[in-house]
């Protein structure tokens, strides 16, 4: 399942494409002189992709994406098993469970996949469970 | 974790790296012929040569050291731990084609470790051919701001970290553009589109005529 984009991404990737392009349509275009048809290009590229690299890889870094690590810290053998058993029911795999397909984790292509039932996304049956694949749906 | 944390045997591994990096780059402007101009040369010419290489290699080093520090301080932005690791085989093909018309680069890659996933690999992924995009148009504009006296190192520079951004961001194997690809297609086609844009029009690329025009 294709990841849907934040409202700030979106503008970030519409900002970075309009602009470059722009730009390069500028600088091929307008009668201008070789230098400022450099500088053009050059600026606007540092520009654009200065907001795409904000708003792709800062923001959500700031946002603190979850670890998968903070569902892995148990006192105690029983809170584990506990936790485990909170997260997610085996009805719900079930229901869920789809042919065919790519693990979103690991990449490896898996026949007998599970969708999780907090994210949507795809995985094999090693990273089914949403503290083996660091569930961003468990926020 | 500090976001900017670096072991020992990291730095020494990012420094052989980079070394080797700046070697690849400069071999582009040594071919045989060059070479051996260079070696029956007179002194002033071959002094002013050396210079432009050594000019070149410096500007260099920030093209593959940032690269490497974008993926690792956005990994550790995310919690993860990662760190850089110079790998001896692939070293070994790249200091092999410092010998050859063909270059391959690939002295190291960073890796990491934690939480990971699909998701947060994208976009640590992203970040380096981003900051080449970044060095390619900071460049660019220095070409603009020294022409002509320094242009002809900085217009070699960017186009050496266009050559990077596009190279990374090819859909294949274990190359930054497959993770992003996998992850969202869109954001991927966009980037790489404006990428092999601007790499087609450099004016020292396959379209940069028209521009110079």
């Amino acid at each position: 399942m294709t990841y849907l984009l934040t409202p700030q991404e979106r503008i970030g990737l519409l900002l970075f494409g309009v602009l470059t392009a722009s730009g390069i349509a500028a600088a091929l275009f307008l009668p201008l002189d070789l230098s400022t048809r450099l500088f053009i290009i050059g600026i606007i590229t540092v520009i654009a992709t200065c907001l795409l690299g904000y708003s792709y890889v800062i923001v959500p870094a700031k946002a603190k994406l979850p670890r998968s690590s903070q569902y892995l810290r148990y006192r105690s053998l029983e809170e584990a098993s506990s936790f485990q058993a909170n997260v997610i029911s085996s009805s719900k795999m079930s229901k869920k469970t789809t042919m065919g397909g790519m693990c979103n984790l690991c990449g490896t292509s898996a026949l007998m996949g599970f969708t999780c039932s907090y994210c949507n996304d795809y995985f094999c049956a090693e990273h089914r469970l949403p503290e083996k694949h660091g569930c961003r749906g468990l926020r | 974790m500090s976001l900017y944390s670096f072991s020992p045997r990291e730095k020494q591994e990012l420094l052989l790296a980079t070394g080797l990096f700046v070697l690849v780059e400069i071999s582009l402007f040594l071919s045989p012929l060059r070479f051996i101009d260079l070696l029956i040369s007179d002194f002033d010419s071959w002094l002013s040569s050396v210079f432009d290489l050594v000019i070149l290699g410096i500007l260099c080093i920030p093209l593959f050291l940032f690269h490497e520090l974008g993926h690792k301080f956005v990994a550790q932005a995310y919690h993860l731990k990662s760190e850089f690791r110079f790998l001896p085989e692939l070293a070994l093909i790249s200091l092999i084609s410092v010998l050859l018309p063909l270059k391959i680069i690939a002295p190291g890659v960073v890796l990491s470790s934690g939480g990971y996933n699909g998701e947060k690999d994208a976009r640590i992924s992203l970040a380096g051919p981003l900051v080449n995009l970044i060095l390619g148009g900071l460049f660019l504009v220095l070409t603009a701001i020294l022409f002509p006296g320094w242009a002809f190192y900085m217009v070699y520079v960017s186009r050496f970290s266009l050559d990077m951004a596009l190279f990374n961001l090819l859909p294949f194997s274990v190359l930054d553009g497959s993770k992003v690809i996998r992850w969202h297609p869109g954001t991927y086609w966009v980037v790489f589109g404006i990428t092999a844009c601007l790499w087609l029009f450099h004016p020292l690329g396959i379209l940069g005529v028209v521009l110079v025009a």
